[in-house]
Formats: C-alpha cells, sequence, structure tokens
C-alpha cells in the first residue's frame, strides 16, 4: 500500500527481543518470592496500596540495575527489604504532600463486631489511619516495622540504619500518638453525647 | 509513658527483667491500664492495615505486571526517553481534528478488578494517571503527552502505543477509548471491537496474533502481523490474514480497501 496511510510492519523479532532465559528465571523468582512482602511492606509505610505498589515496582526495578547474588535466604529478604524501605525513604523526600484516604478503609463491613475479638468502631479504624498518616516518617516506620512486620528492635535498627535507642524512641512516640489520637476520639465522643 | 512498659509489651526486655516487671504491674493499676492501651492500639493498627492491604488478587496481577516489565526491561526493550516526536503544529493540528471526530470505544475483556496492565511514558508530567503512576487499573484513563508517547501494557492481554494526546480509558470490564492517535498495537488479544459514534467496526482477533491499528481522520487502518483477525464494518465482514492490511473508511461506515501482503 502507497501513500499517507501505509502501515510499516515491524518483523516480530524486533518487537520481542532476545531474551535472557537464566536472567529472566532468576528475576522471576525474585519477584515470586519477595513481592508480597515488599508490598505490604510499602502498603503499609505509604498507607495505601497504590503507592505501595508503584514503589514495589521502583524497588525491584532498582534491584535490576543493582542486584547480586547473596548468600542465603534471609540476607537475600534483607536486601530486598532494605532496597525497599530505602526507596520507600527516597519517596518521602520527593513527595507531594500526603493525603489521608479515608476510601481505603471501606472495606469495613458495616456492622460486623464478630469479625473481630475486640470492639474496633470505624471512627477509631480512621483515627488510627489518620495519626499514622500524620507522624512523622520515623516513627511511622518504626511502628510498623516492630508491630506489622514483626521485626525485633534490632533488627528494625538495621532495616533502618540507625541505634537500637533510635528505634525504641521513635517507636514510643508513635504509640504516644496513636494513643493520643485513640483517647482524645474518646473523649469528644463522650462530650457529644 | 513508660519505655520499659513499651518494651515489656513488645517481647523486648530480657527475661527476668520481664518477670520482675509482669509482677509489679500486679500492684500498679495505672501500668496495666496503659499497657491494655496499648494493646488497643497495636489491635486496631492491626486491623487498619487487614483493611488497606492488598488482597491476594491483587498481589497476584501485580506480580504479573511488574514480571512483564522486568523481562521487558531484561530483553533491553526499554521505552524510549523523553523525546519530542511530534513537534510541528501540523501534526498537533491533525491530532486535534481526531479528537473532535473520533469517538472510539475498545472492549476488552477482563475478569478482576486491580492492577490490569503498566504504563510507561516518555513525558511524565503529561500524563493523566498520577505523577509518578506506573500501573494500570480499572476505570482509569490514560493520554498519552502531546510530545512523547505512553506504552500501555496489560500482560498477555493488549499492548497499545498511544501518542499525539491519544487517550484511552479503560472501563470495568471495557478498554473504552475515548480517542486514539499515532500507532496503537495490539497483541494477543481475543476479541475488541472499535466504535465510532452509533458504528461499530469490530475488529476480531485471535490470540496470540499481533495486529497495528492507525487511525486517520478518514479511515482506520489495520495491519495483521501474525494470526489472524476478523473485521466486520457494516455489512461487511472480512478475514485478515497475517501480512495483510486492510482500511475501514470511516466516513461510509465500510471496509474500503484491502492489501495484498506487505513486503
Amino acid at each position: 500500500m502507497a501513500g499517507r496511510g501505509q502501515v510499516v510492519l515491524q518483523k516480530s523479532s524486533d518487537q520481542v527481543g532476545v531474551d535472557s532465559p537464566t536472567r529472566t528465571a532468576k528475576l522471576e523468582r525474585l519477584v515470586d518470592v519477595h513481592y508480597a512482602p515488599v508490598l505490604r511492606l510499602l502498603t503499609r509505610l505509604t498507607g495505601s496500596v497504590s503507592a505501595g505498589e508503584e514503589l514495589t515496582q521502583l524497588t525491584f526495578t532498582g534491584l535490576l540495575q543493582s542486584w547480586r547474588e547473596l548468600g542465603g535466604e534471609s540476607a537475600e529478604r534483607a536486601y530486598v527489604m532494605r532496597s525497599a524501605y530505602n526507596a520507600w525513604r527516597h519517596s518521602q523526600r520527593t513527595r507531594d504532600a500526603q493525603t489521608v484516604d479515608c476510601k481505603a478503609l471501606e472495606r469495613l463491613p458495616a456492622q460486623d463486631p464478630g469479625a473481630l475479638d475486640f470492639v474496633c468502631s470505624r471512627e477509631d479504624l480512621e483515627r488510627v489511619y489518620a495519626s499514622l498518616l500524620d507522624m512523622p516518617d520515623n516513627h511511622r516506620a518504626a511502628l510498623v516495622l516492630i508491630v506489622l512486620e514483626g521485626l525485633s528492635y534490632r533488627e528494625a535498627a538495621e532495616l533502618m540504619a540507625v541505634p537500637r535507642d533510635t528505634v525504641a524512641k521513635w517507636r514510643l512516640r508513635a504509640v504516644a500518638r496513636l494513643r493520643q489520637a485513640l483517647s482524645n476520639g474518646h473523649r469528644a465522643h463522650a462530650e457529644t453525647g | 509513658m513508660n519505655d520499659k512498659l513499651v518494651q515489656l509489651h513488645d517481647g523486648e526486655l530480657g527475661n527476668d527483667e520481664a518477670t520482675r516487671m509482669r509482677a509489679s504491674l500486679t500492684e500498679e493499676a495505672a501500668d496495666r491500664a496503659l499497657l491494655d492501651a496499648m494493646d488497643r492500639v497495636d489491635r486496631t493498627l492491626v486491623e487498619v492495615d487487614r483493611l488497606i492491604g492488598p488482597g491476594a488478587e491483587r498481589i497476584e496481577s501485580g506480580k504479573q505486571a511488574l514480571k512483564a516489565i522486568l523481562r521487558t526491561k531484561v530483553n533491553g526493550h526499554e521505552p524510549r526517553r523523553a523525546r519530542a516526536v511530534f513537534r510541528r503544529p501540523v501534526f498537533a493540528a491533525v491530532g486535534g481534528a481526531l479528537a473532535a471526530a473520533a469517538a472510539l470505544a475498545i472492549w476488552v475483556a477482563w475478569p478482576a478488578a486491580g492492577v490490569i496492565g503498566t504504563v510507561r511514558y516518555d513525558v511524565p508530567e503529561n500524563l493523566r494517571l498520577g505523577k509518578r503512576s506506573a500501573v494500570l487499573r480499572l476505570e482509569e484513563a490514560v493520554r498519552a503527552p502531546w510530545e512523547g508517547e505512553a506504552d500501555i501494557d496489560v500482560p498477555g492481554v493488549f499492548q497499545m502505543r498511544l501518542s499525539k494526546g491519544g487517550e484511552v480509558k479503560i472501563g470495568r470490564r471495557a478498554s473504552e477509548v475515548r480517542w486514539i492517535s499515532g500507532r496503537v498495537t495490539f497483541q494477543a488479544f481475543a476479541d475488541v471491537t472499535l466504535r465510532l459514534g452509533d458504528t461499530a467496526y469490530s475488529v476480531v482477533s485471535r490470540p496470540n496474533s499481533i495486529a497495528q491499528l492507525r487511525t486517520f481522520t478518514e479511515y482506520i487502518e489495520l495491519a495483521q502481523q501474525s494470526g489472524t483477525s476478523v473485521v466486520v464494518a457494516g455489512g461487511q465482514r472480512q478475514t485478515v490474514e497475517a501480512g495483510t492490511t486492510v482500511r475501514l473508511d470511516l466516513g461510509r461506515s465500510s471496509l474500503t480497501e484491502s492489501d495484498g501482503p506487505e513486503q
């Protein structure tokens, strides 16, 4: 076909390229093993799955450039999680103002107290969520790593590259802030009615 | 707040110290209340985490999308960096005419919500998705920058390259193209329907086939690269074999031309 509308076809080999089966297999294993924990960590740190997914992608594409073989699963996991944490730290330096998206909590059943072993109102959840996103990054990270990720103070300190006592101090301040948010809410609720 | 209490709560104290402290708590109502409050905070936090966390389905779809991205990078097919593809005003004018004229809709069946694909782009600040967003979800729109391109990749379903402000909106179970310009490449999808106003131009592409689609002001052009597609325009129906190009005349709602194999 001639003229303006002519389609320039590409050979399929130009689109697919030459694969590197070994490297691809290694990367896919890396994703299989570490994608979920990295996404969970970054979702917890950012407060939203969407932001967590973006940083997860950044983390793994960064690993593509810097990856080196490490001895043992725990060393590999530590390296990947450290990379994820650093990606989050970097994003915090360049981020726009953080927004609290309480729609993230919309999956809460309307009335299902039996689902929990303690009564937890939507207001409490929103207060904790908002307070979590509002607190300083270091405090939130310490809280997330210790309470949600289940790391010891020492492991959290290594990941954050700060002394153990510093992590303990941040964790203390974070929990104080959340307690304050909950008790303020209960006090306001009692006063109004 | 007593930092020793927090460490007790977190299991960070040694056995002896923890035992001593627990014993003392039986006499310190205030400390017990504090410990209870910390428990409540933690449990609320865990519940928040459960609610905002990704589901298994979303994790799996994200994993597949990420693998596709990494494979692309390993194979050395980085998207082109920012460059002005369509600088000249005449091209912008053509794109604007397309925007006004075309109301195309492309339906692509997709089984589940969540992350459905990825977006790569040359000039991210002009992209309609979030500033740093690189994943595509249902009901999101992607608009290519005027100077630069956006590649949309739904692994295993289709790939598109939008340019000159071309825009595609992904519906709940459909890809709804508001308007497109430049080259659009579909790959390995099952059924696609193009609509222009009330007229449907149906392109049914077999899985694992590759076609290129271009829209112009007067016609749509489909160039089949591999596999086969069936194109339906008005009452006409035509199978498009690999290496064949078909034009759909937008003014007359019909197939107007079918070329032989491309060289």
